[in-house]
């Protein structure tokens, strides 16, 4: 009998109706999502990035800086699409990171006044506090990163003499290193600004680290996980010429090292006196 | 007293900052369900930081926090989303206004668009930013960062309510609001308010916490505190002419309960000893101040006044503090 009422109670819940469950289940758990802290920490975050001259000041020199470039060395004669795009690339690995330096490693360190009286003192966890910080600045860098990496790539490999990039997913690939490498940078940058209480130490520091990194992974024969390492075998990754080692190898080597970092940072915060 | 009524317990609570500054000693700190508990002491004392471990923002070096019978720390937001936190010239961030901070902090305390909105709205009312709201938090004064922290501490409506020198920065206007909303708010919620301010304890603490020098040398009934003041004293305050006055002390002086007067031009202050009831002194004195034909300008009772029983305490607390330091065996190990 009991069997008989189970079996009933299946027969009469129509697959619509199993469908308009689930939905409803996932509507709520976006919802319970868009009310969580750590959402609104991740929004607040963002639109003070929005805000920040230092922010809409990467964007339009990177994206100025980038055109210019690319356009004036894609008219060279026998310029090669693959080795225009990488070079901008380069420059963003070299010389642009100073403003994702900048940008990541005052990003709790300045805000110390406020973060106990005005967000911490309210129901929101620390790892909350520090995750949201580390998202919200990831999402930032590569917004502003692929913002100019898609139209700066798309004229290279238009205006260039020589188009020698064979495939779209090599630059893909390649675009995705670049973006992971800065993915490092940027946790690198939040997780000083929580140690270091100056933010100008904090981003001093972080800068030697970053080109002293070099030096360090030649040292340990892994130059391939340094940015110059990185920079080096971009030309190839575009033209589709890397080994094939290199690219389960690259990866990983950034990936690893920040999600340790994501998790130190939120290790070291969850203990710290505010 | 049940457990259950307790809210806030410390034991042994103790704080060193960075093994440089002893901050807080052995803390034994209890606080009731509905009371208005004031929390005196000097700059320097250990309040903010008490209440700061309280809050979880910081972690005791020693001894436990126990707020809603729970362990208080880093991520219990579960205790926070009950406590609405007012610290002492409170930060924001510089680029919201009232209505996007009160938003964000709504947020924080998961409160949906529908519930936030007029509850923001209300308290921005109530605490008189109407005028600010549209304006950067960042350009506001002092005492308006303060009403923007009294209306962010509200927001969730909280059950304990935690205000570190709530009357920081604010005109007497906004200091009588504040004080009404606490004795408003006593009985529903729990207060927990630090104050330099002794008038404003006295009026509105049901208990006192004072804190000297990082120990907890008092914890009680604002009653229980008045009385333990040692010396009680009258002072007096008459406009008449010299022999009129001459004749107040000489009546004074004939008293069986006055000790020694000091005055000061026409002001007398009459110790009174013997254990005499003060409204019998009090009797005494209008008596006398009729016979001398003088004029009663002011007449004022030192028991009663929560001012002289800190201030006596803080004086005990010093000449003591060696006796303590050794443990109450006196000077025997100091002398020997």
């Amino acid at each position: 009998m009991e069997r008989h009422e189970v079996d009933g109670n299946l027969a009469n819940e129509s697959p619509a109706a199993h469908e308009d469950w689930s939905w409803a289940r996932i509507m709520q758990a976006v919802s319970s999502f868009c009310m969580s802290p750590f959402w609104a920490l991740v929004q607040r975050d963002l639109m003070t990035v929005a805000h920040s001259w230092v922010a809409r000041g990467f964007l339009g020199v990177t994206a100025i800086a980038g055109l210019v470039t690319v356009m004036s060395r894609a008219q060279m004669p026998g310029a090669s699409a693959a080795d225009v795009a990488a070079n901008w690339q380069i420059t963003y690995l070299i010389i642009w990171n100073i403003f994702v330096i900048v940008l990541t490693a005052g990003a709790v360190s300045s805000e110390a006044g406020v973060m106990a009286d005005a967000i911490l003192s309210r129901p929101v966890k620390r790892y909350h506090y520090i995750l949201a910080k580390l998202t919200a600045r990831s999402i930032a860098v590569l917004i502003i990163f692929l913002a100019v990496a898609g139209p700066v790539t798309y004229a290279a490999w238009r205006y260039a003499g020589v188009c020698d990039i064979e495939s779209f997913w090599d630059v893909v690939v390649g675009t995705m290193f670049v973006a992971l490498a800065l993915l490092m940078l940027t946790a690198l940058g939040v997780f000083l600004s929580s140690v270091m209480r100056s933010s100008l130490l904090a981003i001093l520091s972080l800068a030697l680290l970053w080109y002293a990194a070099g030096a360090i992974f030649q040292f340990l024969s892994v130059s391939y996980l340094s940015p110059f390492g990185l920079a080096a075998n971009l030309p190839a990754m575009f033209r589709g010429e890397l080994d094939s080692d290199l690219l389960w190898k690259t990866p990983l080597g950034f990936f690893l090292p920040t999600v340790i970092v994501w998790l130190g940072a939120t290790a070291h915060f969850n203990c710290k006196d505010v | 007293m049940g457990d259950d009524e307790i809210i806030i317990r410390t034991r042994s609570l103790t704080k060193i900052y960075g093994s440089r500054t002893i901050a807080l000693n052995g803390v034994d700190l209890s606080v009731r369900r509905g009371s208005v508990f004031g929390f005196l002491g000097p700059n320097g004392a250990g309040k903010t930081t008490t209440l700061r471990l309280i809050l979880g923002l910081q972690q005791p070096s020693a001894g436990s926090v126990e707020v809603f019978g729970t362990r208080s720390g880093p991520n219990t937001s579960g205790i926070r989303a009950r406590i609405g936190y007012l610290p002492t010239n409170p930060e924001f961030p510089p680029d919201m206004t009232p209505i996007t901070y009160l938003d964000f902090v709504g947020k924080l305390c998961g409160m949906n668009r529908e519930a936030r909105t007029p509850r923001l709205a209300g308290l921005i009312r109530a605490v008189g930013l109407l005028h600010a709201q549209a304006r950067r938090v960042g350009t506001f004064s002092t005492g308006m960062r303060t009403r923007l922290g009294i209306a962010a501490s509200l927001m969730h409506d909280p059950e304990l309510i935690v205000w570190d020198e709530p009357c920081s920065g604010l005109d007497p206007a906004g200091r009588r609001h504040t004080m009404d909303l606490i004795r408003w708010m006593a009985g529903a919620k729990t207060v927990v308010v630090s104050s330099h301010i002794l008038t404003d304890i006295d009026q509105v603490c049901t208990h006192v916490g004072v804190l000297s020098e990082g120990r907890l040398i008092f914890c009680g009934e604002v009653a229980e505190m008045k009385r333990q003041i040692r010396i009680d004293a009258i002072t007096v305050e008459l406009l008449a002419s010299e022999d009129s006055l001459a004749s107040f002390v000489g009546q004074a002086k004939a008293c069986a309960w006055v000790g020694d007067v000091a005055r000061e031009g026409g002001r007398f202050i009459l110790p009174v000893t013997d254990g005499a009831a003060i409204a019998t002194a009090l009797s005494d004195v209008l008596a006398m101040t009729r016979k001398a034909e003088a004029e009663l300008i002011s007449v004022t009772t030192g028991l009663g006044r929560v001012e002289d029983a800190y201030l006596q305490m803080l004086e005990d607390d010093g000449a003591q503090g060696f006796m303590r330091a050794c443990g109450g065996n006196g000077l025997s190990g100091g002398e020997a």
